[in-house]
């Protein structure tokens, strides 16, 4: 991201590094001085909005971070061990059907939407359709046994809110993927190519594809986290409160809600349940909304697989996300 | 112009978040962030992004990210489109963040989310579901509450609360004018979540906030059932406690 030097620059720029005092030494030592001076700076610091913002941020990535570590490990897994023909095997031919398959294979996912990235990406690197890749990164981190639980935790009784969740996502994920796969390949998806060299070794290969999908992707979680906790801390709820009588405005508020607070998906059920004031076509809208798409999410998504790409996407996926919540929400709720 | 992240520097960005997981799993430190067993997780992704930053942390700078990351020529059929631009897909200068984490943690050290938010959303309207479990009312002593609980017995008319003595236990945040409450957050899977649990104390001197205290006392009969679901207790003594382990519910 806003990186201008050419690839011949930089490299040249990485082979012949400063010979006594390279950038990893100068990193190193502000980071000491921060190991050890930060204590003395921190009274400084002591505001409550600042602290309540660094707690959040920090629990974000805290959260987010052995997921996406789980994320990049299976990414590799899929990259480095599983044949091409395996994969083939398991993915129909025919990549409309594929599709669903894709959103109904998210079932077998337990994890926040963080682990999905890499593991879309590796996925197209092994040659499945972007648009197959795509559905599962929708559909897993929505419809998978953890998030189902935590829903039915929140809104103990009512499973019809917990049915309107699963099919909803699912039909995000499915619709979306069937997009995908009509814009073939006027899709401006960045080229993903194998991590490692090769003639590397499998522990080589396996270890640098982990490296290099976790360094990709986690500078914009970070940048994702920053945005959401600063959304969590200053934004007050009761302002959203205001437009809970309104149905069309309701709605959109809490799509943007959901977008801009990035909670896990685990968890955004039970925020939800608190929004008493808003009806359950709006809730649902926020929990199908939330694990497609987010601040966190598009910024991780940017990253993987491009700018162009995301400008596209993130708006496709929360429109759709928003039209099957209302439809299914008026369906059955 | 920011410098790319060069491979040695990664491999100590990634050390040093995994550093920082793994301080805060071993020390308490954690549980102001996540649920309790994010522990192990915890543990285990810190112990691998270290694995992960050895390997160039201490290796000869002799790949450079153009050899390595363009390794594949003859993959393009795979991605079966034309969306190749040629850029270099070296590191984005984004991955400088990755330093964010580790800095916030050693100089800040963020402490458990306390009255700031509580008051902050002290709008909200908080409906509570069924607790897993429901504490047995009756008896003559106080009984032990937790907060969540305190709240969903009061929104369900429970008839047992009447006149029963409970203990809860909570910080402090302030209302309006002299009003105070016994408050606890609870958190469903990380910090960001976080939902705050207020009881308003009748009868009893307003402690600082973010004090902890353990307050007895009696249900006022009638209170949170409609919204905005205000919960008052009648105190019969409040006393100053130290911060428990786990702050949240």
């Amino acid at each position: 991201m806003g990186e201008t030097t050419s690839p011949e620059q930089q490299s040249t720029a990485q082979k012949a590094p400063r010979a006594a005092f390279g950038q990893m030494e100068v990193v190193a030592v502000v980071l000491l001085v921060v190991v050890f001076g930060g204590q003395f700076v921190a009274p400084y610091l002591d505001s409550p909005q600042f602290s309540t913002w660094s707690t959040i941020f920090l629990a974000i990535v805290i959260q987010s971070t052995p997921f996406l570590v789980l994320g990049v490990a299976l990414s590799a897994i899929i990259s480095i061990v599983l044949s091409e023909r395996v994969l083939q095997k398991v993915v129909p031919r025919n990549n409309v059907l594929a599709v669903p398959v894709a959103g109904v294979a998210g079932v077998g996912l337990p994890g926040c939407e963080c682990a999905a990235v890499p593991i879309a990406g590796s996925l197209i690197r092994r040659g499945i359709a972007p648009a197959v890749a795509l559905t599962f990164l929708l559909a897993a981190p929505a419809v998978n046994p953890a998030v189902i639980v935590s829903t039915a935790v929140a809104f103990p009784g009512e499973y019809d809110i917990v049915a309107a969740r699963f099919i909803a996502s699912l039909l995000t994920a499915v619709l979306v993927g069937w997009w995908c796969l009509s814009r073939g390949s006027r899709l401006p998806l960045r080229r993903l190519e194998q991590v490692a060299e090769s003639d590397a070794s499998t522990r080589q290969k396996f270890v640098a594809t982990i490296r290099h999908d976790f360094v990709h992707a986690s500078g914009f979680l970070v940048l994702g986290a920053i945005l959401a906790a600063a959304v969590n801390t200053f934004v007050p709820r009761s302002i959203i409160d205001t437009v809970a009588g309104q149905a069309v405005l309701g709605v959109l508020t809490m799509a943007l809600f959901a977008f801009v607070v990035a909670l896990c998906s685990e968890s955004d059920a039970f925020v939800a349940a608190s929004f008493t004031a808003f009806s359950d076509t709006a809730k649902l809208v926020f929990m199908v909304v939330g694990p497609a798409m987010d601040v966190k999410l598009a910024s991780m998504e940017a990253g993987t697989f491009g700018g162009a790409f995301a400008r596209q996407f993130v708006p496709i996926v929360i429109g759709t996300a928003v039209a099957s919540a209302c439809v299914v929400g008026w369906w059955m709720l | 112009m920011v410098d790319a992240v060069r491979i040695p520097t990664q491999g100590l960005l990634l050390m040093f978040l995994g550093a920082v997981l793994l301080r805060l799993a071993a020390s308490d430190a954690y549980l102001r962030y996540v649920v309790p067993w994010m522990k192990w997780p915890l543990l285990a992704s810190g112990i691998l992004l270290i694995l992960m930053a050895l390997g160039p942390l201490f290796r000869e700078e002799r790949h450079s990210p153009a050899h390595v990351e363009h390794a594949e020529d003859d993959h393009a059929h795979d991605t079966g489109h034309d969306g190749h631009d040629g850029h270099g897909h070296g590191v984005p200068a984004v991955t400088w963040l990755l330093a964010l984490p580790g800095i916030i943690a050693f100089v800040i050290s963020p402490p458990e989310l306390g009255s700031y938010l509580a008051e902050r959303r002290a709008n909200d309207l908080v409906t509570v579901s069924a607790p897993t479990s429901i504490t047995t009312l009756g008896g003559d002593g106080p009984v032990e509450l937790a907060l969540e609980e305190m709240l969903f017995l009061a929104q369900s008319g429970e008839p047992a609360l009447e006149g029963q003595p409970v203990v809860m236990t909570g910080f402090v945040s302030w209302g309006a004018g002299d009003d105070w409450y016994v408050t606890r957050m609870q958190i469903g899977c990380c910090a960001a979540d976080a939902m705050a649990y207020r009881v308003l104390v009748n009868g009893a001197e307003r402690p600082p906030r973010d004090q902890w205290v353990e307050v007895t006392g009696v249900h006022v009969t009638g209170t949170g059932v409609e919204p905005p679901y205000e919960v008052e207790l009648d105190a019969t003594e409040v006393v100053e406690i130290d911060a428990p382990r786990q702050t949240y519910e």
